[in-house]
């Protein structure tokens, strides 16, 4: 083995241990069939496998940007969304653990499933070859659709797993209509060769060959705009987020939208960034852009007051955060082709907020399925009194909605500041007044929660307790305490998130 | 004599062809078959683009597109196997494979 | 003699495609869309990508359609429930417009196609070159991915204990 070889499949180690953990937890449900060990020794495995793929990444230095096998780039940012991913896999399957909505006959096979998942996810962030892209994409969400199917017997569940796949297979097509223009425009199946065709395209090509750019941007972003759930792709999200078992929604609201808009920033970045373009082209992309945000947040937002079901209000406000990670791309499409320091502002308050989105979205989804898990909760009236119960719950879940609707002192206060200031920076000072107004909307509704849990309701609750926690619900109790912990503690101490952020940028 | 536009317009057509099924038919199988003429046209696409392209500077070109078609063929029938037995878990559970009929959803 | 080939083909392709979405009985769409995949592989043997065209028959004509029409039986719609396709004339305007941009947008490409055939053959080994060099590590994807689909079709075809 050459010793090129030797690093390259250093530099794939962290999916090496996700691919073992998938072939172990498989044989071992062969084995052992699906009782109480065979359980234990998945779930296991499937935890060393993350934190195996952690360790794995925490080896490597990113500090000078390297290709592996070719088609994989090693570098600080793909680090950074490979981190997220996994780290947020580990935590749904500890989530999954204690689910109680999972038979016990299939819970063995959602743990290969999950890291399939997260495996495709690793794959799509880390390279700026087409090829590479489709298939990181369909592996993340070939797993995800089956997951979202997977209590077969609601229909809910069924139903979702059938919309996610209709609309992801629309999307894929799609965009892989818009990757063989874009394939024919530069004969390259590399982003910056694409990059460069595209700037010449449109600078020396006619009306019609403008019309190509454009036809193939409109058809790609389409396919992204499915992927994290932009308006006017969104429809199929609240549905699926609500019909889906509670982990693989969590799934789906933080390591898929992650893999997204990892996608969404390479791709922006790498076929229109790359190079001095055309200033006329990226205003144009960028005020319509801008203009997908404020709207993707404010719908996400508006009709998010009107639920009940706990579930679907997430949901609907995972659509609003999509909004405002999309002011991020639209400031480095504002910003002109050769003032890299603009487009590093953009990226920058995109990644903070992706940073402090993944505690508050992981934490709520861990509340919630700590209440649903010990009380059967689902609807807000079902929360009523619950905080006097389950009081340790309780105040964490409201660290993680302050988080969300971005109060200080929680991570998600750092977060929103990036944002509005990358996005006057740039003068979109509108789309910073929208986003302004769209957090006190959020504000709203999500407080709804709190004043349920300890507001509302007599001493009686209205759901009742089951007594007696294992150990999993406990440890999985602990990993939401780290996560609310880390949300305060980011809120007040924000440096180290900002330098590791500055080191992930592309 | 047949040049590259002329594989591009019929892979234009086929491919809103393909878009009109999935849009305008509301049997699962035939969004489904829909969404497979969509790839496909993307597939012929790609083919066309490779066969047409420019050599590089050592007069040779790499079949990129071919490849690419390669895995997208393997990645379509992966999601038609998923695709399919959704539809049929479905079809198990409410009896139905139209669309329309999973008005649970809020379609 | 090559435009005859051509033509034959895409008219082919074009109705066997329109049949497929018209079509009320899904069993006679999915015959229509194998017919459709064999006039594509013909049109890649005359773009001269020759393993491409032996795999889109095993596999798409082959392995995709039986997939399809076994799933068809398997499910056996009542006759009542056969429908056609239901024409939704915004669609149709909508189809139509992008139908004509892409012919126009397709007429000016760029400098990296040339209006004359290049002299690349497809033949497996130069198409397995590429693909177990440059492309080695998303052929070994392909295999996770087919794995997962193998056993998520698994899961949630095995009907469960108690149901």
């Amino acid at each position: 083995m050459s010793p090129e070889m030797l690093t390259d499949l250093q530099a794939l180690m962290p999916e090496i241990w996700l691919v073992a953990a998938i072939v172990v937890t498989l044989t071992a449900d062969l084995i052992l069939g699906h009782g109480r060990t065979a359980r234990t020794v998945t779930g296991v495995v499937a935890l060393a496998g993350v934190v195996g793929a952690l360790l794995a990444l925490g080896e490597q230095d990113t500090s000078v940007p390297a290709r592996a096998f070719g088609v994989l780039s090693v570098d600080g940012y793909a680090w950074f969304f490979r981190a997220l991913i996994i780290s947020a896999t580990g935590l749904v399957i500890l989530y999954g653990i204690i689910f109680r909505g999972l038979e016990d006959r299939t819970r063995n096979e959602f743990h290969p499933m999950l890291l399939g998942a997260a495996f495709g996810g690793c794959l799509l962030v880390s390279t700026d070859n087409l090829l590479m892209l489709v298939l990181g994409m369909e592996m993340l969400s070939l797993p995800s659709y089956i997951m979202a199917g997977w209590q077969k017997r609601e229909r809910r569940s069924a139903e979702a797993a059938l919309k996610y796949l209709v609309y992801g297979a629309l999307a894929s097509g799609l965009m892989l209509f818009g990757f063989s223009l874009l394939y024919g425009m530069s004969g390259s199946l590399w982003l910056p060769d694409i990059g460069l065709a595209i700037t010449e395209q449109w600078e020396l090509g006619g009306e019609l060959g403008r019309m190509l750019v454009v036809g193939s941007t409109v058809l790609v972003f389409a396919g992204i705009g499915f992927k994290v759930a932009a308006f006017p792709f969104h429809f199929w999200a609240p549905d699926v987020y609500e019909g889906s078992p509670a982990p693989v929604t969590a799934m789906l609201a933080v390591a898929s939208k992650a893999a997204g808009i990892g996608l969404l920033l390479r791709f922006v970045d790498g076929a229109f960034l790359g190079m001095v373009v055309s200033e006329d082209w990226l205003a144009r992309l960028g005020s319509v852009t801008a203009v997908i945000a404020a709207v993707t947040m404010t719908y996400g937002n508006i009709t998010a007051v009107k639920q009940t079901n706990v579930k679907r209000l997430l949901a609907y406000s995972s659509i609003a955060h999509a909004g405002f990670l999309l002011m991020g791309v639209a400031v480095m499409l504002t910003a002109t082709g050769d003032d890299r320091a603009a487009v590093e502002t953009g990226q920058q308050a995109t990644l903070m907020y992706l940073a402090t989105y993944y505690f508050g979205t992981l934490g709520a989804f861990g509340c919630l399925m700590a209440l649903a898990d010990r009380f059967g909760a689902e609807d807000l009236d079902d929360y009523e009194g619950l905080g006097r119960q389950a009081p340790w719950i309780g105040v964490m879940f409201v660290v993680f909605l302050a988080s969300l609707t971005g109060l200080p002192p929680t991570a998600g206060f750092v977060g929103k500041w990036f944002v509005f200031r990358a996005a006057i920076s740039s003068g979109l000072d509108w789309l910073a007044v929208v986003a302004a107004l769209n957090a006190a909307v959020a504000l709203f509704y999500y407080m709804k929660i709190p004043v349920s849990l300890f507001l509302r309701g007599g001493d009686q609750p209205r759901v009742a307790d089951v007594p007696g926690l294992g150990l999993v619900p406990r440890v999985a109790n602990l990993s939401i305490l780290v996560l609310a912990a880390a949300t305060v503690w980011l809120g007040l101490m924000f440096d180290d998130l900002i330098a590791w952020v500055n080191a992930s940028l592309l | 004599m047949i040049g590259l536009e002329h594989y591009l317009y019929l892979s234009g057509v086929v491919f809103t062809l393909g878009l009109c099924g999935v849009m305008m038919r509301r049997n699962v199988i035939l969004v489904l078959m829909g969404v497979e003429i969509m790839l496909n046209a993307a597939n012929l696409a790609l083919v066309a683009f490779n066969k047409f392209m420019l050599p590089g500077a050592d007069g040779t070109v790499a079949p990129d597109g071919q490849v690419f078609v390669f895995f997208t063929i393997a990645v379509a029938a992966a999601e038609v196997a998923v695709a399919l037995v959704i539809a049929v878990a479905l079809f198990r559970r409410l009896d139905t494979v139209n669309v329309d009929d999973v008005a649970n959803l809020r379609w | 003699m090559e435009q005859l080939l051509f033509f034959l083909m895409a008219g082919g392709m074009v109705a066997a495609t329109l049949a497929t979405i018209f079509a009320r009985n899904p069993v006679y769409s999915a015959i229509f869309m194998i017919l459709s995949f064999a006039a594509t592989a013909g049109l890649f043997v005359m773009l001269d990508a020759y393993l491409i065209a032996v795999v889109e028959v095993l596999v798409y004509a082959g392995a995709i359609m039986v997939l399809f029409l076994f799933v068809i039986m398997l499910i056996n719609l009542r006759s009542d429930e056969l429908e056609g396709l239901k024409v939704n004339p915004l669609m149709v305007i909508a189809a139509g417009t992008f139908l004509g941009l892409m012919s126009k947008a397709v007429s000016d490409l760029g400098p990296a196609v040339q209006s004359r055939a290049n002299d690349l053959e497809g033949t497996p080994a130069l198409v397995a070159e590429t693909l177990f060099t440059e492309y080695a590590v998303p052929f070994e994807a392909v295999s996770l991915l087919l794995l997962a689909a193998i056993l998520g079709t698994v899961v949630l075809a095995r009907r469960s204990q108690d149901a």
